[in-house]
């Protein structure tokens, strides 16, 4: 036996020393990133493809919005900020620098008199010039006016400056007005997507702090806000960090005191502390070991198993008996453990069938948790010194307690508890308790990124942004399209700001247009104080056509507007300001080729698939050990012992459905951990000999004690995730302690 | 009496002395209201003639500036903290394209007339500045600092004595705006005249 304890512990050292190894040669990675808890789609619709790439790219987005009562302060940060950031390596401006401002110009140079902002070309359609006219003439005398002599030949309209100032504009190059009277600026940083393995983003945030700092120590009364993926993926990443040291070592504490209370033993804290840490570190190293990539929240749910596997312990120690030795206890237990492992493996392994990494994980994880800590009680705890000795009696309850609950939770109460399970099974399979697959259920709001959140969205007008997507045959359809959106936002959306490929090159029709009208104009009367002011001017005016090389010399972001796919081809259109006025079913109505692209909502849509899918296994898995209960233990007991999980967790679910805002893939989470700790209460009354049952039910007491410590903590964690799991665990837990006497008492013709 | 005289010609000198050290306009407090005429010379390259402009401007601190233009045609341009519009025949619109350059360049008339060198130095920095003693005429040069304005502001050169006198903007193109001030008051009560125009542009 101590020679199966030593290979057993052996097997643990090497399973330990193989997942370090993974993780500290990036075999293995961690993540706590969103887009990385959603299965990599396989469709090839345009709008699959353009959600993919804009939802990787909006969860590397970081946002930094400076102000101050002064504008040319804010315009001195951001240049400076800017200067200290391109120093970064892996992370991107989205900007349009000096030098990229001349390859723009330069690319668009050739087509100087056919480019023109949105307002002017309508001017021009509308053939309201004159403003134009008076404009032109101004250039020429008031100062201030940014009117070059190298382009006026060509535009003498002073078309093309307009068209840069718009291009800018939109660009997000200007300082704007916030409705407090102090002026903002924005810069939006992007973390490389080719960033090497060795460099992560935590790196990169802590680079980017560093330069903020630097600001701001700089300029004292700047004020400086940050928000982005990246910043909410690290508070979550530092406060699951933290509370898993916190809440595990209360936990981990509160549960030895609990044992050494009950059991005035030293060996039953230390076979609890082998338990524990056998069950996490065969969980959690069989999940580095067998995923390249494991998401934080696999691990943080993983760490919650410490309430499961000390029942195993729990139970070991309470059943030992005086007369005999812990091999003997070991034997004894060795069925009812099994059962109580088996049922929580099996609703587990209904995980592994649902085709999200994360769920797999979490399965794999508890799996091997289990299957570890159960290996642990029956190979390790019977030869720890001490163990063996009957000297250390646990502790005997009192019986009147038992009697009493047992009396109180008959077997009567089984077919209403039944008929209740399928309700709530029907209710829950169907999808009819209150659900909330929002993505806010993953978010962990620091005050500081709260407030930054709610000042970005108020004065910078992120929050009413919209991405839109246009789809066409060819570039040039797609951009005719985009004129056909702005035309629509202008008449139906005024003050709504439209970022498109357009923005930087107008369709070839529209440059066409604006060259034949704008030299229309200048033919006319109108135009004569003006035309005598210019010696001679150019006629002719080129067209700038989207070709692969001039898509090459746009900036980063504008190019990454573009989705090519199998079907076709599209463009994305970001507008941002958008008032309650924009119907944006009533566009998509109007202009058949756009639809909308909602991030938010993708992620939602793929929450609310996990959850679903989730739900399924857990179902499955109830009705799998319902057939197994009833086949092993007849039906009428079968029944009695299935119906405490079953119901337990069934309950639970719908309890934190209607406290909370709604049921979560998290909370359907804590739903298969119920179901196994239920499973579990039962089972060890159930196989306890007539003998033991004081002890089952005391160690059944204390089991739900420590479970109920341990989940109590994390109800009141910072983490939206482990709280709905807290919450629903608290609940299932009380359930099942409550009704769990169902699983043993008697029936006709037995005593209790 | 010979021993008051000297006494108040000691005085004079070192007054004297600060004219002859200082590389700026007689201060006359950021608070102060000038008004005064001006001539905008706008040298384009490729064109023969310069195009000349003339009237006057109200600068009110507490308001902003007010850019009357006489010649060759009538319009005014106003300009506050959070816009710039034009007025032609009492109509005031926008200027929606003036761009912080164009703002860049309208917020720095009240410093150059003033002398606030410490306010200029937010955008530009001063790269030469020299005094003839003989005349007290003094010469500032300053290039721009950002990105922004260096491909549209190639340098800027501020010329006065007691008061400033000119401000020529040079650009990267060859291309120059040579403005002359003149006739130059600083009041204390912000003219009539002026608040009207800010008026018409507040309204607007």
């Amino acid at each position: 036996m101590k020679r199966a304890a030593f290979i057993w512990m052996v097997s643990l050292a090497l399973l330990l020393l193989g997942a370090g190894i993974s993780l500290w040669t990036g075999q293995t990675r961690m993540v706590s990133d969103i887009t990385s808890l959603f299965p990599q789609e396989h469709e090839t619709s345009l709008e699959a493809l353009a959600l993919e790439q804009s939802g990787d790219q909006l969860s590397r987005n970081i946002v930094v919005l400076l102000g101050h009562s002064q504008e040319f302060v804010v315009r001195d940060a951001q240049s400076r900020l800017k200067a200290d950031l391109v120093k970064i390596d892996h992370i991107r401006i989205k900007d349009i620098s000096r030098k990229s401002l001349e390859n723009l110009q330069n690319l668009q140079a050739g087509a100087i008199g056919s480019l023109a902002s949105w307002d002017d070309y309508t001017a021009l359609k509308k053939g309201d010039g004159m403003p134009l006219i008076q404009r032109a003439l101004g250039a020429f005398y008031l100062p201030g006016s940014l009117i070059n002599s190298d382009q006026i030949h060509q535009d003498p309209l002073g078309l093309y400056q307009r068209f840069l100032f718009q291009m800018s504009k939109t660009m997000g190059q200007t300082t704007f007005n916030g409705e407090d009277g102090n002026f903002y600026g924005q810069i939006v940083v992007t973390l490389s997507s080719e960033k090497p393995e060795n460099v992560n983003a935590v790196d990169l945030l802590a680079s980017i702090d560093l330069a903020l700092q630097k600001l701001q120590s700089n300029v004292p009364d700047l004020q400086l806000y940050v928000i982005g993926s990246p910043y909410y993926a690290r508070a979550i990443a530092e406060i699951s960090k933290s509370e898993a040291t916190t809440i595990t070592g209360f936990a981990i504490a509160g549960i030895l005191i609990l044992l050494l209370l009950a059991f005035r033993s030293v060996q039953s804290i230390v076979g609890a502390v082998i338990t524990i840490s056998s069950g996490v570190l065969c969980g959690a190293g069989a999940t580095v070991l067998i995923f390249g990539t494991v998401h934080v929240i696999a691990i943080a749910f993983g760490s919650t198993l410490v309430g499961v596997v000390v029942d195993y312990a729990i139970h070991f120690y309470f059943l030992r008996r005086a007369d005999e030795n812990a091999h003997q206890t070991a034997g004894r237990i060795r069925s009812g453990l099994f059962m109580a492992i088996g049922t929580t493996v099996a609703g587990f392994c209904a995980l592994l069938f649902v085709d999200v990494d994360v769920l797999r994980q979490i399965a794999i994880y508890s799996v091997f948790g289990v299957l570890g800590a159960g290996a642990s009680v029956l190979i390790v705890l019977p030869v720890v010194p001490g163990a063996a000795s009957t000297k250390n009696k646990p502790l005997q309850p009192t019986s009147k307690m038992r009697l009493f609950h047992y009396r109180w939770m008959t077997p009567k109460r089984v077919p209403i508890m039944a008929a209740l399970a399928v309700i709530l099974l029907v209710l829950i399979g169907f999808g009819r308790l209150p659900s909330d697959d929002t993505v806010q259920n993953l978010r962990v709001n620091t005050p500081q990124l709260s407030k930054a959140e709610n000042l970005i969205a108020r004065v910078g007008g992120t929050a009413h942004t919209r991405l839109l997507l246009i789809k066409g045959t060819s570039d040039q359809e797609i951009l005719q399209r985009e004129d056909q959106l702005k035309k629509y936002l202008s008449q139906n959306a005024a003050g709504t700001s439209m970022l498109g490929v357009s923005s930087i090159i107008p369709s070839a029709a529209r440059q066409s247009e604006t060259c034949r009208l704008s030299r229309a104009l200048l033919k006319t009367d109108a135009a004569q104080p003006l035309l005598k002011l210019i010696s001679h001017r150019v006629e002719a005016c080129g067209v700038l056509k989207l070709t692969d090389t001039s898509w090459s010399q746009l900036p980063d972001f504008v190019q990454q507007l573009r989705v090519n796919g199998p079907e076709g081809q599209a463009h994305m259109v970001l507008l941002s300001g958008v008032g309650p006025g924009l119907d944006i079913q009533g566009l998509t109505d109007k202009l058949p080729f756009i639809s909308e692209l909602n991030v938010a909502s993708h992620y939602q849509d793929g929450f609310s698939k996990m959850r679903q899918r989730a739900t399924i296994a857990l179902v499955i898995g109830m009705f799998v050990m319902v057939v197994v209960f009833m086949l092993t233990f007849g039906l009428r007991r079968g029944l009695s012992a299935v119906i405490v999980p079953v119901f337990a967790a069934l309950s639970a679910l719908t309890v934190a459905a209607f406290l909370g805002s709604g049921l979560t893939l998290f909370s359907v989470m804590a739903g298969f951990l119920v179901f196994a700790l239920g499973a579990d209460y039962s089972l060890f009354q159930l196989a306890a000999h007539e003998d033991d049952e004081d002890r089952a039910y005391f160690a059944v007491g204390l089991s739900s004690l420590s479970t109920l410590l341990v989940f109590a903590l994390l109800s009141g964690s910072a983490i939206p995730v482990l709280q709905s799991m807290g919450v629903v665990v608290v609940v299932g837990v009380s359930i099942a302690w409550l009704i769990a006497p169902v699983a043993c008492t008697k029936f006709e013709g037995e005593s209790v | 009496m010979r021993i008051f005289t000297l006494l108040m010609l000691l005085c004079l000198v070192p007054i004297d002395l600060s004219a002859a050290e200082r590389i700026g306009p007689v201060p006359i407090g950021s608070e102060k209201n000038i008004s005064g005429d001006f001539t905008q010379k706008r040298v384009l390259t490729g064109f023969d003639q310069p195009f000349i402009t003339t009237g006057q401007f109200y600068l009110l601190p507490k308001k902003g500036l007010a850019w009357i233009v006489q010649e060759p045609f009538a319009s005014q341009l106003i300009m506050t903290d959070h816009n710039i519009v034009q007025v032609v025949n009492g109509v005031a619109a926008q200027m929606e394209g003036a761009d912080r350059v164009a703002k860049i360049i309208m917020n720095m008339i009240h410093p150059v007339l003033v002398g606030d060198w410490k306010s200029l130095q937010q955008d530009f920095d001063i790269k030469e500045q020299s005094i003839v003693k003989k005349t007290l005429e003094w010469r500032v040069v300053l290039m721009p600092k950002h990105d922004a304005l260096t491909a549209t502001l190639a340098k800027l050169i501020v010329t006065g004595r007691d008061k400033t006198e000119a401000l020529t903007i040079l650009k990267p193109n060859g291309d120059r705006d040579e403005i002359q001030f003149s006739a130059q008051k600083v009041v204390d009560e912000p003219p009539a005249k002026a608040l009207e125009l800010f008026q018409i542009s507040e309204v607007k």
